[in-house]
């Protein structure tokens, strides 16, 4: 994967033209609402994935990357929307270049040219999750399980997983279904053999018996052994006559045939026959049901064909993840109608074999008719045969498509076992014509008899070899299925387990309040249960009784579990947009700890309108650098606004004697920096309940308070007798009261013609002096290294402080006096 | 042409299909060359068609034996 050292972006969003030197390292982004920040997240997202989530994603329905990705005023020129990323690819130790323009979307220009960097793209392309909105993150906390289970499933790409499943599982189905149907084959050429030996059962031994009795008619010697090999007839000479029918044999088969009728419908069949015509009346009652059983093979069949970008059809583009995921879903809500569908398949299998037995029973003896002399009309038989086998199309129909219901329910109510009378008069002709054959000679009976048997026999014998290689290409089939289903539910629930285990533990390290905590990731067929713990009281779903700060953390720690498990050590970046806007700040220095202790080799680029947070993040060591938008309009774009550029920009201000500008640039700092310094400093700052605080409200509090620490700082210094820290905290202190006189904080409350508001109707002489002033403030507060430049805070954070520090630790100013 | 692309698999399949064709080479029933060429289809990234699943399990017969 890589880490992002620029970002260059053109006509993009609400961005005309900005550069971010984010230097490989984690990156904050600060601004109030609707000053570009989410549009710098969809600028990365759409450089690395040719996609911006915002516009495509569900319920985008109106909105297209094309159309609405490039700046309002360039809609109609994409070609001037591009975003450019330059980056390392650490893993390989080089650097590229990736550019992709919104004249075409999917194209992305990648320099150097180099195979294995085109692979880390390509494959940073399949993995658009690296981008976290709190919208998103919703849909791991507070989602249906199904609807979880699907996201969670698309994040850890599990969902080729489940493909995988569904391709060997229908593998196995359809060889089944060729298994059953070659045992059927087997089981008929089985009971003709039986029929025409006259042995209620398969024994060897009596059919050898059978043939050799009618060997020793033709003096031929009584075989041995049964083999594939074996021929009944072998040694016989034909008969001079031809043999037609072979009256015993033939009488034997009629009689099988009669007696299956007269035995009308078998009480097992009649069993699944109710069953299965129950089903289907319901089926065909429950509207919904008919529609999700008629579409599911229809759902099936499209979900395969979405393989590519565009339609296989009509080549026009779609979004192939978007429409997968909502075929998918059509699928699941037909689950329960796919169980009844399976039961009506067992049930139908077994009816076909017992049709297709009457039907071959039929056809022999229409056969036999059509031989006799006369011949005895076999019309009716090869009707009856025929209506046979449409009742049997229509069960095989029902089963490759269930919109064919209506055929199915009439093969089922059609009684086939019941023979039509014209049927059963010309069965009845039949035997009575083949019983008035005239005896043949004992000789030629017996040749005709060994002929018919060999037939059968050599039937039996090739239905069966078909019937086994089918058996074991079912076997081997299901096996395959069932090894994949063993083997990839326990990497699942393993990687759950795990999953769950790590969002503990991030949990309980920004919640230290909740020591017991404990979560909990449980799957079921399509499912996946998130229960968490509430304060001992059992498991519940996150949404049930934790706050939405606490949701917001729970749904930032799964993510980063998930990651961590999807992408291992290729998880070196990801942009968190917004995502920790409501969780406490008692617990923000502990989440930027988790990410910087768990995560050291992932760059984060972070978004929020909070300037506090944004504070936290530098103090924290979090991120070294960030950028504060100070605005934006639609001509600029976001007003880049470097806190240690300020001063430059108000000199410049000056220098074109924009006094209101220079005015109004300082104030607006001021207000950023002071909410951060009565954070730190834990400011005795007047309560608004709409917490609306201006720089008058926070700035003279904050450095009362930060006086008032040093003072405390002196103390506890002269209690330990650490005089030269004394010294050094006098100076300081003494630093302090001169500068905040200067910049007249003080008396802002008691001179209006020094207050803030009235910065703008000063002279430009008067207006640099309290620039000055308050520069030379605020540099004397920050830490005096380059490197850190942070503005120390209060530890901890509640109860009596015992420290005042910089991220760094320069300033380390110890407040205890016990 | 289109149909030999290879497409990148998440580690998450890499670990089932590596798990999985372990224990198909373990289980004595199932012949390793077609588990090795099953294998290889997996791990192609795209969901197997009916035929690609027959032609790596059961291969056309070398020819009848007498």
């Amino acid at each position: 994967m890589i880490r992002i050292k620029a970002i260059h972006i053109e006509e993009f969003r609400g961005i005309r033209d900005l550069t971010l030197d984010l230097g490989g390292e984690n990156f904050g982004i600060c601004g109030p609402n609707g000053t570009g920040k989410s549009g710098v997240v969809d600028a990365i997202e759409f450089c690395l994935t040719g996609n911006v989530t915002r516009l495509s994603g569900q319920g985008q329905g109106e909105l297209s990357v094309k159309g609405h990705a490039p700046h309002v005023d360039h809609r109609a020129n994409p070609n001037k929307a591009k975003v450019t990323i330059t980056a390392t690819v650490p893993s390989l130790g080089k650097w590229v270049k990736i550019t992709r323009s919104l004249k075409n979307p999917r194209a992305v220009a990648i320099t150097p040219a180099d195979a294995a960097v085109e692979t880390i793209i390509k494959e940073l392309q399949s993995h658009p999750e690296f981008a976290l909105s709190r919208r998103e993150i919703a849909k791991y906390i507070v989602t249906p399980p199904a609807q979880r289970s699907t996201d969670v499933q698309t994040l850890l790409r599990l969902d080729h997983i489940g493909d995988l499943r569904k391709a060997l599982l229908n593998y196995a189905n359809k060889y089944k279904r060729e298994a059953e149907e070659a045992e059927r084959a087997r089981l008929l050429a089985e009971g003709e053999l039986k029929v025409a030996f006259g042995i209620p059962a398969l024994d060897w031994k009596k059919v050898l018996e059978k043939a050799n009795a009618q060997r020793g008619v033709l003096g031929l010697p009584a075989l041995e052994e049964l083999t594939a090999q074996t021929s009944f007839k072998e040694g016989a000479t034909e008969g001079g006559k031809k043999a037609s029918i072979v009256k015993d044999v033939a009488l034997a088969d009629l009689s099988a045939l009669s007696t299956g009728i007269q035995s009308g419908e078998p009480d097992d069949l009649k069993e699944l026959r109710e069953s299965a015509l129950a089903s289907l009346k319901k089926l065909k009652d429950d509207e919904k049901a008919l529609s999700l059983a008629r579409a599911h093979g229809f759902i099936t069949t499209g979900l395969d064909l979405v393989t590519e970008d565009a339609c296989p059809l009509c080549d026009k583009p779609w979004n192939a993840e978007e429409l997968r995921e909502h075929l998918k879903a059509k699928l699941l809500s037909a689950e329960a109608t796919g169980t009844l569908l399976k039961e009506l398949s067992n049930e139908n299998d077994a009816i076909v074999r017992g049709v297709e037995t009457r039907a071959a029973g039929i056809r022999k003896a229409a056969g036999y008719a059509a031989m006799l002399d006369p011949a005895v009309s076999s019309a009716e038989l090869d009707t009856y045969a025929n209506a046979l086998d449409k009742a049997k199309a229509a069960l095989e129909a029902f089963e490759d498509d269930p919109s064919q219901i209506e055929g199915a329910i009439a093969a089922l109510v059609a009684e086939w076992w019941k023979v039509p009378k014209d049927a059963q008069s010309w069965l009845d002709e039949t035997e009575k014509g083949i019983k008035a054959l005239p005896d043949i000679s004992a000789k030629d009976k017996a040749i005709d008899f060994l002929a018919i048997c060999q037939d059968r026999y050599e039937r039996l014998l090739a239905t069966t070899k078909i019937a086994k290689g089918m058996a074991g290409r079912y076997a081997t089939a299901q096996k395959v299925y069932d090894h994949y289903n063993t083997v990839s539910n326990k990497v699942l629930e393993d990687i759950y387990d795990a999953v769950a285990k790590e969002f503990t533990e991030f949990y309980k390290a920004i919640n230290d309040d909740e020591g017991k905590f404990v979560g909990e990731l449980k799957a079921a067929p399509a499912k996946l249960s998130f229960n968490v713990d509430f304060y001992g009281r059992g498991t519940f779903p996150p949404g049930a009784y934790h706050s939405e700060g606490h949701q917001d953390g729970m749904g930032l720690c799964l993510y980063l579990a998930l990651m961590k498990h999807t992408l291992s050590d290729k998880f070196t970046y990801a942009v968190l947009d917004d995502v920790l806007m409501s969780v406490d700040t008692g617990h923000r220095r502990e989440v930027c700890r988790l990410l910087k202790t768990n995560f050291p080799n992932t760059q984060f680029v972070l978004t929020t309108h909070d300037r506090v947070w944004l504070q936290y993040m530098k103090t924290e060591g979090l991120i070294q650098n960030g950028q504060f938008f100070g605005g934006w309009n639609i001509e600029t774009g976001p007003r880049i606004w470097d806190d240690t550029d300020i001063w430059t920009e108000i000199q410049e201000a000056l220098d074109k004697d924009d006094v209101p500008r220079g005015a109004a640039l300082l104030r607006r700092y001021l207000e950023y920096i002071s909410a951060v310094l009565a954070d730190n400093l834990r400011a005795k700052v007047e309560y608004r309940g709409d917490d609306s605080y201006d720089v008058g409200d926070l700035l003279p509090p904050a450095l009362t308070q930060w006086k008032d620490r040093l003072k405390k700082g002196i103390k506890s210094a002269e209690h330990w007798g650490h005089d030269d820290v004394i010294a050094a905290l006098e100076a300081k202190l003494a630093e302090a009261e001169t500068l905040i006189a200067k910049s007249k904080t003080e008396q802002w409350a008691i001179n209006k013609s020094v207050h803030f508001n009235e910065w703008e109707n000063f002279t430009k002489a008067e207006f640099s002096e309290v620039a000055d002033a308050f520069k030379a403030l605020l540099d004397h507060i920050r830490c005096q290294k380059e490197k850190c430049g942070g503005y120390p805070y209060l530890t901890p954070r509640k109860g009596p402080s015992e420290q005042l520090r910089c991220s760094c630790g320069a300033v380390n100013i110890n407040l205890k006096t016990k | 042409m289109e149909e030999n692309k290879t497409e990148s698999i998440s580690p998450t399949v890499t670990k089932v299909l590596d798990e999985y064709i372990a224990v198909l080479h373990a289980d004595e029933e199932i012949d390793n060359e077609a588990v090795d060429r099953l294998d290889a289809l997996l791990r192609k990234g795209k969901v197997p068609k009916f035929d690609d699943i027959d032609a790596a399990l059961i291969p056309p017969p070398k020819g009848d034996k007498p």
